[in-house]
């Protein structure tokens, strides 16, 4: 009985793997669906500062159009009203970093200005880098937005917590509906399968066994050979030649003198009767 | 006792739940964020709307007419061309059109901004057409979750096919077969059989033939006891000879002729492969854009080769060392190791290799990282392979090499769709670390399979004798050389269609996502096909036939793209398409096939199959990097059309000359 309790069930090995993979698998599909919506969301959500700062960019490239220098436009007056008021700050720079207009003097930045048009975030700002072309379509300078994720976060953050919700809603309904059905369609009829089989074999309903893959020859055998033997039946002289194996034994037989079959004569009679005691007493004792 | 069917119930049952709850998930995350997104554009219009009225308002101020305002097209359409959301600016005074910027009159739904005049009356509105591009971004991203729901949903069905064969399927064919040995032994050993609904059932066996078992023993005894009271008496031989018999009859039941051995199930392997392979390419989408990115520390390379040729050096390396690992695992003292010392071995190399490419600096710690992960994979896919071989009969090997066929391109399909995702959201380096994590489960499933001591190289595999003598068979033996030329050439063609020509081949009319999206046809081929063309495929004259029939199949779609013309986009998506499927099905049933026809060859009978696999795995990856090379040069002459074409003809002439060669093969019946 001991060892029973080191055997799992078939019902707890079902559930656990069930309960595993669901939960792990769907956690995974989970986190890989969320941060793929949230990336969407997120680019979606700096996408506006692009666009006003595509503007800006026109604006600018429209002045120096006519050969004026980035160094020497006046910022202030071009870009009025033009800035987004909830950026964290708004810098333009040169093709050397060299910052020629801040919005907001007293915030410091170190991060470097990419030439390049593409976004950069750290912990708590992103950055759009906006690059600033001449007529000749090289690169004079940068446009760089910086912008508080703060407040993208926020909004970001209360659609992950509805869908982590929502997984966790359907993990809750799923599985114990899971649960039913596997018990029902698999663990039960399997085990009263195994029961009947148990059943079966108690039973000696060996034919019916043999269909599921038991074989049972060899045991049907020695059971046959256990009752030829200790039935006397292998002492009798008028032999049964459908046994097998008893050729050789025949053979054996009619070869014997007549003396010898007297005396083969007296220990059968001994030998039956002995053994007709013995399994009498067995067989009560069952 | 039908374990199988029941297994097979839990698997149906817990995928269909699965898939049923990933979809509806999905959609009720789409639904959510897509109703987002469109909040999010339109505000966005909206405050680029008011954006366009603050600069009006400027001239609105100084009493100028509206329609008065110069240039306001021209501002409107620089504003249009740096937004891609929108399709039209209009503004409308008194119902009438006064300016306007378009890109296309459709749109999906329109904003709409009042301009206010000096007293802040409403004198017009700036109306904001959202774009059908909205749309089309939407269903792309879509698209983009269908694709991983599917790649999770294969991920699925490789676990449960693992967890229902490991813990259901193989627990209930064991005890069957304990039983059964406790019966023909009449024995009451149950082998250590762990099933809890077993136990009764081998319990009762066990007592059963217990009984059995002692009514032999007190059998012999009686018999012994008779023996010796005729020897007592007077002389009779005979029928002491008579008595001996019985007894000899009698313990014959008693030896134990049958020896019991846990089933080693050769579908095992499939959760390692698929999970090493889903690890070691996750990073195959940016590869090529890391290395760029550490091409910024110089190193003594960058004067020597350009960029473009620098990117590239992480994955020629990898494939030299993959080509050349193989030959020294399979050849040197490493080709009779235990297969569990062995992919333990390749682990560690594969984690020291992941977690170096994720800290290295530049060029050439990308490259040794790459050199010591292409020794981890090659000696896990030698093993896996080589398990899969040893523990197949003759007649399933075919059908049990195309389930490792299934968890290689799944691993494959997988890892580019994840990677991607996590690329995009950590950075680079983190892919490396999640890939060295990943090879944690790749243990737990290794221990789980291969731990086991009856886990070992089987005698007729393990190579007998050096190189040299394999080498010396080898090239006496036409068949073993044929299906060699056969697999360099499929390989060549595989890689330099797929790999290099369809992406030229496509990329004037698409974006690179679509000819992903194309691609991807290839790798769904290779996981839902294997399995089921394969089923049936059990004799060689069966392998050559469906080796005969798929490649020219292949090889009559390559080269009809000679003779069309692809005047549209659509007939270039469904002339690249078919191609990938008409390759997916060839490789399905081709790959597990010429193995089970190298299993048959002289050589192999002679020394072994450990050897000749390694060294014929090694060549599959000469042939696939000579693909790229071959149709490049091709391409470069003929241009891509046709060397497509030409590619199809070779690998039409490489099946006539195998045919040649190989058409007399046909099963021994003495197999290996």
């Amino acid at each position: 009985m001991r060892e029973n309790l080191f055997r799992l069930k078939l019902r707890t090995k079902v559930l656990l793997i069930t309960t595993v993979i669901l939960i792990s698998i769907q956690s995974f599909n989970s986190i890989l669906e969320i941060a793929f919506l949230y990336n969407h969301l997120e680019s979606n959500s700096i996408k506006k500062y692009y666009y006003v700062g595509n503007v800006i960019k026109q604006k600018l490239e429209k002045s120096m159009a006519f050969g004026k220098q980035l160094e020497s436009l006046n910022f202030s007056r071009l870009l009025k009203d033009t800035i987004p008021t909830e950026v964290e700050n708004f810098y333009i720079s040169d093709s050397d970093e060299n910052i020629l207009f801040k919005q907001f003097e007293e915030k410091q930045y170190s991060n470097s200005f990419l030439l390049d048009f593409t976004t950069t975030k750290n912990n708590m700002t992103y950055q759009v880098n906006i690059p600033l072309h001449n007529k000749s379509t090289k690169t004079i300078g940068n446009i760089v937005i910086i912008i508080s994720n703060a407040q993208i976060r926020d909004r970001l953050y209360k659609l992950i917590k509805e869908a982590v919700i929502n997984f966790l809603i359907m993990i809750g309904i799923i599985l114990p509906i899971l649960y039913i059905i596997l018990i029902v369609y698999i663990d039960r009829p399997y085990t009263s399968k195994i029961k009947k089989i148990t059943q079966r074999f108690r039973n000696k309903e060996y034919e019916s066994l043999d269909l599921e893959g038991i074989e049972l020859d060899n045991l049907v055998a020695a059971e046959a050979l256990i009752e030829h033997i200790s039935t006397g039946n292998w002492l009798n002289l008028d032999l049964d030649k459908n046994i097998e194996n008893e050729n050789s034994i025949t053979a054996l037989i009619e070869s014997m003198s007549q003396d010898e079959k007297d005396t083969l004569k007296e220990i059968i009679r001994d030998w039956v009767t002995i053994k007709k005691n013995e399994n009498s007493s067995k067989n009560g004792k069952k | 006792m039908n374990n199988r069917q029941m297994a097979q119930k839990f698997l149906l049952l817990i995928f269909f739940f699965m898939a049923i709850s990933q979809v509806l998930y999905t959609y009720q995350n789409v639904r959510m964020f897509r109703s987002q997104y469109n909040v999010l554009t339109d505000e966005q219009a909206k405050e680029l709307g008011e954006f366009i009225q603050k600069q009006l308002s400027y001239g609105l101020k100084y009493n100028i007419p509206l329609e008065r305002l110069g240039k306001v097209n021209d501002y409107l359409n620089g504003i249009l061309k740096g937004t891609p959301d929108l399709s039209f600016i209009d503004i409308i005074k008194d119902e009438k059109l006064v300016f306007t910027a378009a890109k296309s009159r459709d749109s999906i739904r329109k904003v709409e901004v009042l301009i206010a005049g000096k007293d802040d009356q409403v004198i017009a509105s700036i109306q904001l057409g959202i774009s059908m591009e909205v749309d089309r971004h939407s269903k792309r991203m879509l698209f983009d979750l269908c694709t991983i729901v599917l790649a999770v949903l294969i991920l699925t069905y490789e676990l449960l096919l693992f967890f229902a064969s490991r813990f259901i399927y193989i627990p209930g064919k064991e005890a069957v077969v304990a039983a059964n040995t406790q019966l023909f032994n009449l024995t009451p050993l149950n082998h250590g059989i762990k099933s809890f609904e077993f136990y009764y059932f081998l319990s009762e066996i066990g007592n059963t033939v217990e009984i059995t078992r002692q009514k032999l023993f007190w059998l012999v005894n009686e018999l012994k006891k008779l023996s010796l009271s005729v020897e007592k008496g007077t002389q009779k031989d005979k029928i002491i000879e008579l008595i001996n018999r019985q007894k000899k009859r009698v313990n014959e039941f008693a030896v134990e002729k049958k020896v019991f051995r846990p089933i080693i199930h050769p579908s095992h392997a499939r959760p390692i492969v698929f999970t090493f392979i889903l690890a070691a390419n996750l990073h195959s989408s940016f590869l090529p854009l890391f290395a760029k990115d550490l091409l910024k520390i110089p190193t003594f390379l960058s004067g020597m080769f350009s960029e473009t040729i620098l990117m590239g050096l992480p994955i020629s390396a990898y494939m030299i060392s993959v080509a050349l690992s193989m030959i020294v695992f399979g050849t040197g003292s490493f080709k009779n190791m235990r297969p569990f010392t062995a992919i333990s071995l390749s682990l560690l190399l594969s984690f020291i290799g992941f977690i170096f490419c994720g800290i290295s600096q530049n060029i050439i710690h990308l490259i040794l990282a790459r050199t010591i992960c292409a020794s981890g994979l090659a000696l896990i896919t030698l093993h896996c392979r080589q398990f899969v071989v040893d523990h197949s009969s003759q007649e399933n090997v075919t059908f049990y090499l195309a389930g490792y066929t299934t968890a290689f391109a799944g691993g494959m399909f997988c890892s580019i769709v994840l990677g991607g995702i996590i690329a995009d959201y950590f950075n680079y380096r983190i892919v490396y670390f999640f890939s060295a994590f990943l090879l944690l489960f790749v243990f737990i499933f290794t221990f789980s399979v291969f731990s086991n001591k009856e886990v070992t190289p089987k005698k007729e595999s393990v190579t007998k004798g050096s190189f040299a003598i394999y080498f010396n068979h080898f090239i006496k033996d036409r068949n073993a050389i044929a299906i060699t030329l056969h697999g360099v050439v499929t390989r060549m063609i595989f890689v330099g269609f797929l790999y290099y020509s369809i992406p030229i081949f496509l990329k004037e009319r698409f974006s690179f996502s679509d000819i992903g999206r194309i691609m991807m046809l290839y790798g769904l081929t290779c996981i839902f096909l294997p399995s089921f063309l394969n089923r049936n495929v059990k004799k060689i004259k069966q392998s050559v036939g469906v080796i005969l029939a798929s490649n020219n199949l292949l090889g009559l779609v390559l080269v009809s793209f000679i003779f069309i013309k692809f005047d549209t986009p659509l007939y270039m998506a469904i002339a690249a398409s078919l191609g990938t499927i008409a390759l997916g099905i060839s490789n399905s049933v081709t790959f597990p096939s010429q193995i089970k026809i190298l299993l048959n060859t002289q050589t192999v009978k002679q020394v072994g199959s450990h050897t000749p696999m390694a060294v014929y795995q090694s060549l599959e990856k000469v042939g696939s990097a000579l693909g790229p090379v071959v149709f490049g040069a091709l391409a470069s002459y003929y241009g891509i059309n046709k060397a497509i074409g030409m590619g199809g003809a070779l690998y039409l002439a490489n099946t006539i000359i195998f045919y040649i060669l190989c058409k007399n093969l046909s099963d021994d019946k003495e197999s290996v």
